[in-house]
């Protein structure tokens, strides 16, 4: 008995140690599958996966024909749904359900339903009722709450081996349920750690994008303060340069110096002028001189003609892009870039640069900045040729200046000769007039002449002519014959002693004449005297009559009758008028 | 009418007038000719007349001929025509006034135009006379053609 007792004590002590070993092993089977559970969740860091395996792990170690787990957004009333031994209508019923099992258990508003964050309680399970929302089987249901968006519902079926759950089993389901919180606590941790990782790191990409933008900038800052440091050098060089060769020797050495170029030619072309200007740097003076003018001018027009020189509108540049035309053997060199700039119909031209010293190629821009700088030359070169065509104007203006102040002298002194000639010309018209109107006028100066030239002429003829007459009267030169008077005459010629002479011309004295007188002309004197007269005594008285206002030939008679010797002749007084106013005797 | 026109017409016309006027020039220079030779005997006719002073009738003599030739050349040859004419014309009317006082007084003398001797003067002597007055107012009128003055003129105003 005793031994039965013993035995019984034994037994039940043994039973008690079996109980506490099964208890022991039961804790230990827990306290592993809890920390099996841990670790392994604790490996994983996306949120689905540490569900899947924890629902797995959790139906393996409980020993469950089915289970699910709905991860639920309370904000949204969205979830996901991961199941094990589930049929594909009781998930799609999950699913489906999902708003309103997220409303009934984890709406912010219900304070009752509203779990303590971080802890897993159970809301169905033995003695629990049945939630219709959940799927038939679900013999359990674990509310469980992180925060407002993760927060979830699991599930589980029957067991395999007993009809119901023990209060272990909600235990340790509760447990592995704290650990599946915070496996998902802590993926959602490293997810977090990861997002903020993966942001950091696009921040730090776009940071170091953005720095390497700012170098950029940086750098086309740099390019735009070289490039406006060239034009503002180039504009200062230039400025005040009024010549075109100058102008573009200066760009020249300038351009060749911005871009370490050693080598370097500007090709101009005035078609105004028809001349082809070469200017150059790094270049033998020899091929220069050996370039033919003609060839450059072709040349270049050749270039304009080409698609890049074509449709150039005035004062612009362009790239040559076709690098063979560079290489013309007329052109002066090799040139590894060249610009074409159009300034007018009348000026363009080509400039030429060589390989940079450094060896590298041209980049855009450079280019760019090329074309920038011949823009700014062109400008330059279009100042000065307006420079150059208004000195070349000035020096025209002054030549014809002095061609006109020459005409104007010239057409002064022509005037004054013109002036001189018409003078000329009037006073000989008026000359010509004259004697013209003197033709037909009849003119005093004329009788004046014509009487001169008579009287010398007669003057000269009578005094030349042996048969010419005295021209002064004789009887001034000779002492007056003694006269008588009518009355005494009356009485000599009634006396009968004077003999009566008639001195007249005969036929006068055929007219009329004093009674028994005789006729002895003048003019016939010689004659008549001695027919008549001749043996008349000297002594005779002869009283001689007869004159006129024109002749006084009883004068002249008596004078030769005295001249021959008659002494006694006496010239009747009043003549034959005298006479007869008397009443003389007449017949 | 237009006979009479074309009579005027033909009276005055240049020609007429350039005949007459030859015709009074180779009569003066005629005229002149034997007086110029015959001076004395000029001077008696003059004398003759009774109408000059006796102190002038010599240089007359002397002188009046050389005008008469004077004149007859340059009316012949055209050149100071108009004055010639003047002149001759007026010498004309002395002549024709001489002739006239003396026909009046009847003055038995010779005309003395052209001859000392010869015509005595009439009254015919008087109308021949009137009638080279007439050419010479006609010459003097519508004298225009061959003058040698005026060609001298005219060439000096082509110049």
């Amino acid at each position: 008995m005793k031994a039965g007792n013993a035995s019984t004590d034994d037994l039940k002590q043994a039973l008690k140690l079996a109980d506490a070993q099964r208890e022991l092993n039961r804790s230990s089977f827990y306290l592993r599958s809890l920390y099996e559970s841990a670790r392994e969740l604790s490996g994983l860091g996306d949120v689905e996966k540490i569900v899947e395996t924890f629902l797995l792990d959790t139906m393996g170690t409980l020993g469950s024909t089915n289970g699910f787990v709905l991860l639920i957004d309370s904000e949204t009333q969205q979830g996901q749904v991961v199941s094990r031994g589930l049929e594909d209508d009781d998930i799609k019923r999950l699913r489906e359900n999902m708003p309103q099992i997220a409303e009934q258990y984890f709406a912010a508003t219900s304070l009752e339903n509203a779990s303590p964050r971080m802890e897993a309680r159970l809301v169905a399970g033995n003695g629990l009722a049945h939630d219709p929302l959940c799927p038939h089987q679900t013999k359990l249901l674990i509310q469980w709450t992180i925060d407002q968006q993760h927060s979830g519902l699991l599930g589980l079926g029957e067991k395999i081996v007993a009809e119901v759950y023990a209060d272990e089993d909600i235990e340790l389901l509760l447990g592995l349920t704290n650990n599946l919180m915070a496996a998902i606590n802590s993926a959602r941790s490293v997810d977090i750690i990861r997002q903020l990782n993966t942001a950091l790191g696009r921040k730090n990409l776009e940071l170091e994008e953005a720095f390497r933008q700012a170098e950029r900038v940086e750098g086309e800052l740099d390019r735009r303060v070289f490039h406006l440091k060239a034009l503002y050098d180039a504009t200062l060089e230039l400025i005040g340069i009024t010549e075109t060769k100058r102008i573009a020797e200066v760009f020249l050495l300038m351009t060749l110096g911005t871009f370490s170029v050693g080598q370097g030619y500007i090709l101009l072309l005035d078609r105004e002028e028809k001349a082809a200007r070469v200017i150059f740097r790094g270049i033998e003076k020899e091929k220069i001189e050996r370039l033919a003018a003609d060839d450059l001018e072709g040349v270049i027009i050749k270039f304009f003609e080409t698609a890049a020189g074509k449709n150039m509108a005035p004062m612009s540049a362009r790239q040559v892009t076709n690098k063979s035309l560079l290489n013309n053997p007329v052109l002066p060199m090799h040139a590894e870039t060249g610009i074409l700039f159009f300034i007018d119909d009348n000026r363009l031209g080509l400039m030429g640069l060589g390989g940079k010293i450094t060896e590298e190629a041209y980049s855009e821009e450079e280019q760019g900045l090329l074309l920038t700088l011949v823009d700014n030359f062109m400008v330059f070169l279009a100042h000065a040729g307006s420079f150059e065509t208004i000195q070349r104007l000035n020096v025209d203006l002054e030549k014809r200046n002095i061609e006109l102040e020459k005409t104007i002298e010239e057409l002064a002194t022509t005037r004054l000769k013109i002036e001189v000639l018409e003078r000329a010309k009037s006073h000989v018209k008026s000359v010509i007039q004259r004697e013209m109107e003197r033709t037909r006028r009849v003119s005093a100066i004329d009788f004046i002449l014509i009487l001169s030239v008579g009287l010398v002429l007669g003057l000269v003829f009578n005094f030349s002519n042996p048969g010419g007459i005295n021209l002064i009267p004789e009887s001034w030169s000779r002492t007056s014959p003694p006269f008588i008077d009518a009355h005494l005459a009356k009485l000599k010629y009634d006396e009968g002693t004077a003999l009566f002479v008639d001195a007249r011309p005969a036929e006068f004295f055929k007219q009329r004449h004093i009674q028994a007188a005789v006729n002895l002309p003048l003019a016939l004197f010689d004659f008549v005297y001695m027919m008549k007269f001749n043996s008349l005594a000297p002594e005779k008285e002869m009283i001689v009559y007869g004159r006129n206002i024109s002749r006084h030939y009883d004068e002249g008679v008596a004078f030769k009758l005295a001249s021959r010797g008659h002494v006694n002749v006496k010239v009747l007084s009043g003549g034959m008028s005298a006479w007869q106013k008397k009443g003389y005797p007449l017949e | 009418m237009k006979a009479l026109s074309l009579l005027k017409k033909i009276l005055t016309h240049r020609y007429v007038a350039l005949v007459l006027r030859l015709y009074v020039g180779a009569l003066f220079i005629y005229a002149s000719m034997y007086k110029i030779n015959y001076t004395g005997e000029f001077a008696e006719t003059i004398a003759s007349y009774q109408i000059v002073p006796y102190w002038t009738v010599n240089i007359l003599g002397v002188v009046l001929p050389w005008v008469e030739l004077i004149c007859g050349i340059l009316l012949v040859a055209g050149i100071r025509a108009r004055s010639a004419t003047v002149v001759i014309g007026f010498l004309m009317i002395l002549f024709g006034l001489a002739i006239m006082i003396n026909l009046m007084k009847d003055s038995p003398i010779s005309c003395g135009c052209f001859h000392t001797v010869g015509e005595k003067i009439s009254w015919w002597t008087l109308l021949r006379d009137l009638i080279w007055v007439i050419m010479t107012i006609h010459i003097l009128f519508y004298d225009k053609a061959f003058h040698l003055e005026k060609r001298f003129s005219l060439t000096l105003k082509e110049v």
